[in-house]
């Protein structure tokens, strides 16, 4: 008895406490609506005559706005380069990122969505979605915005009017348009025996069940526009497993000349190796830029790499501090939906270009989409923003427009 | 003298939710104790607490279950696939009930009549189950609730922080009833302290087991229906490491993994708990990850130590 007593008197404790403590949590709060003040000219030496209140240390805004990011996986090479481009946006942006652990469930994902609000959280980037649209509905709930994951139709049909809904980037059908692209590269490099990579397609992995159609219609065109070329064998699966391995060997063991990637293909390298094939298989696939792959492509071995860009994901950060700012209505659709901002992709097949994408997504780089061009699409730095102009800038992303942005 | 040290050594594991619980406060500045917060918390902790509160039965009595995730899953599976097909939650629930309490039986007849290790036994049911689940779900990863024929009802929030409550408190209270004020758990407790001595006192072991792993059952049930309801789904991942998280639990609530007389109720919600409080505030802080994995493990041998000071025996079956 005396010991359920204690219990007792632990919980009263608990409880006595919580009635002390600050509320954190903001669930009764409605979306901003008005804009803040403009006051102060930022100290960074920007030409803004009459500029928007700024933080002491002269970041924009002037509160700091709170992130939650929910991750799959802590990593991810595209993990790592998007924390490097969110530490360089800190330096200009008065923001914060609460970055989740590598999450596996849609519980793990709900109850870190729930800890970003105890936090104070103001906005949650969705990088990785197991609970679909109720994930959406939890941050709303709460009073957090949340960006991203508009792509999957289910989300933006029953959010697309919550004011807490700020819609998510778009790249169309992005994953088929990838394995479009890959084999297109590998018939750009005359390979007819190719074997195709396909990472979680028997495991129901939408993403690559999409880059898998994506191949498999790149190739009945070839094959439809009097190409030869055909699959010698299908190599399912992740890296890491002892029949990943099995399927390599037996891969290489055919006659093929081209290797196709739903995924990364760098654990491929050392087996062609040992297979002695270095000089005869050339291999396209989907990755992320990195130092490393220059002088792959520059040997020949890799021919296409079609990449999603890691500052994509960054666009949730001025999606959330404009909406936090006041400006939740002006980035709507004009019907009042939450939008889908067109973005574009890469598909690198030249050493030069995996040199300056791998050098501008990286720490001390300039990337993508610099300060400047977050800067652009702020409301209070732009007052004259469309989304159609946010549109435009995500989509200019070849080295060229790049270059021409600088 | 050393009886008061004895029951002082009882009071550890509330001693250290107390001081992770204050530590946390101080170091968020008081947002881990806000209302949302203690929601969340509350919401983090009861598919944990609930199945740890009724494995404490199973563990109890000596039997090393190891298949919490996998039945867990599979109940949550199947409850969810019943729940699409009628459109009704009282179908969910019932299929939730049925398939933990067959799961829990099953292991239950297992522990009673197969004179085979517990642990290696679950240790292969859970893999099993794991699989099976992949079987049924086929290329699905996810399934929605929002697939149902007929509209299931959503909570939100607060309503579900309050489902959450209800369900949490009446299996706790009906839990410490049959544990502290029926003969089941002092039978529990003999059977866990030494089997020989159980058997040669006329125990039946064999019920003792199969109404443990029943009680389980109806935790790991619960677990399963509370989860759908709140997330709306379930993947096939869902409950991975309900197993281990249990067992950890379990320790940090002060209780020998072995059973016996240090048998306590209590510790699965103690347990569940603290390692709740401790993940949410080690999130909450805004660490990098690499040092909040570092933190953790620390924090959990500091507590278990602590907690061990609480019991002899080792962790592992004899």
């Amino acid at each position: 008895m005396k010991k359920f007593l204690a219990l007792l008197l632990a919980l009263v404790m608990v409880i006595g406490l919580a009635a002390c403590g600050e509320p954190a949590g903001n669930e009764s709060q409605a979306p901003a609506s008005a804009p803040a003040g403009n006051s102060e000219a930022p100290e960074s030496g920007e030409p803004v005559a009459e500029g928007p209140e700024l933080s002491a240390d002269g970041r924009y805004p002037a509160e700091t706005v709170k992130i939650g990011f929910v991750n799959y996986d802590t990593t991810a090479q595209q993990f790592l380069s998007l924390q490097d481009y969110f530490d360089y946006l800190d330096d200009y942006f008065n923001f914060e990122i609460m970055y989740s652990e590598s999450l596996d469930s849609a519980e793990a994902e709900f109850a870190f969505i729930e800890q970003c609000a105890a936090a104070g959280c103001q906005g949650i980037i969705g990088y990785y979605n197991e609970g679909r649209e109720e994930s959406v509905k939890l941050a709303s709930s709460l009073g957090m915005y949340y960006w991203g994951q508009g792509q999957d139709p289910n989300v933006q049909e029953a959010c697309g009017d919550d004011p807490y809904y700020l819609g998510s980037y778009y790249v169309g059908n992005a994953d088929y348009e990838y394995g479009k692209s890959v084999i297109d590269s590998l018939v750009a490099a005359d390979c007819h025996k190719i074997i195709v990579v396909t990472g979680g397609k028997d495991f129901g992995v939408q993403m690559f069940i999409d880059r898998y159609q994506g191949m498999m219609d790149a190739i009945q065109e070839a094959q439809d526009g009097g190409y030869d070329i055909e699959v010698v064998y299908e190599v399912p699966g992740w890296p890491g497993t002892e029949d990943f391995t099995a399927e390599q060997t037996s891969a290489l063991a055919t006659d093929a000349d081209g290797l196709a990637s739903a995924l990364s293909a760098l654990m491929w390298i050392q087996p062609i190796s040992a297979a002695g094939k270095m000089n005869s298989i050339k291999i396209a696939a989907v990755d992320t830029p990195t130092a490393d792959m220059v002088d792959l492509m520059a040997s020949g071995l890799f021919v296409g790499v079609a990449a999603e860009i890691p500052d994509v994901f960054g666009l949730g950060v001025p999606m959330i501090i404009n909406a936090v700012q006041g400006y939740g209505e002006e980035q709507r659709n004009e019907d009042g939906t939450a939008p889908l901002i067109d973005c574009g992709f890469w598909l690198i097949t030249t050493a030069e270009e995996m040199e300056y994408y791998s050098e501008i997504e990286q720490e001390g780089g300039t990337w993508c989409f610099d300060a400047d061009d977050v800067r652009s699409i702020l409301y209070d730095y732009n007052p004259e923003l469309t989304l159609d102009d946010m549109s435009a800038l995500y989509s200019a992303v070849t080295m060229e427009e790049i270059q021409a942005r600088r | 003298m050393k009886k008061s040290w004895e029951t002082i050594r009882n009071y550890f594991p509330i001693f250290g939710f107390v001081i992770v619980v204050v530590f946390f406060s101080i170091a968020t500045k008081g947002a881990i104790l806000s209302g949302t917060s203690l929601q969340s918390l509350l919401n983090q902790a009861i598919a944990t607490a609930l199945v740890s509160i009724g494995s404490v039965f199973v563990f109890g009595c000596g039997c090393f279950d190891m298949s919490m995730g996998g039945t867990l899953c599979m109940t949550a599976v199947l409850g969810g696939y019943a729940g699409i097909a009628s459109g009704s939650i009282f179908v969910m629930a019932l299929a939730c009930l049925a398939t933990a309490l067959v799961l829990s039986l099953l292991k239950g007849l297992f522990a009673a009549y197969v004179e085979v290790p517990l642990f290696i036994v679950t240790i292969v049911l859970g893999f099993v189950l794991s699989a099976l689940v992949l079987v049924i779900m086929g290329t699905e990863t996810t399934i929605l609730l929002n697939d149902a024929v007929k509209p299931i009802p959503s909570f939100n929030f607060t309503q579900m922080s309050a489902i959450n409550i209800v369900a949490l408190a009446g299996f706790f209270i009906v839990c410490v009833i049959l544990f502290n004020f029926t003969a089941l758990g002092r039978k529990v407790k003999i059977l866990g302290g030494n089997p020989v001595t159980a058997r040669q006192t006329g125990l039946n072991s064999v019920n003792i087991k199969l109404i443990s792993f029943i009680i389980s059952g109806v935790g790991v049930a619960l677990a399963a229906l509370v989860a759908l309801l709140r997330i709306r789904s379930v993947g096939s991942t869902y409950g991975a490491d309900m197993g281990t998280d249990v067992m950890i639990a379990l320790v940090l609530g002060g209780m020998p993994l072995t059973g016996g007389p240090r048998t306590r109720i209590s510790a699965g919600i103690i347990g569940a708990l603290t390692i709740t409080v401790l993940n949410s505030g080690l999130s909450m802080l805004g660490l990098d990850l690499a040092i909040i994995q570092i933190f953790r493990a620390v924090i959990y041998l500091a507590v278990v130590y602590v907690a061990s000071m609480t019991y002899r025996t080792n962790l592992l079956p004899r």
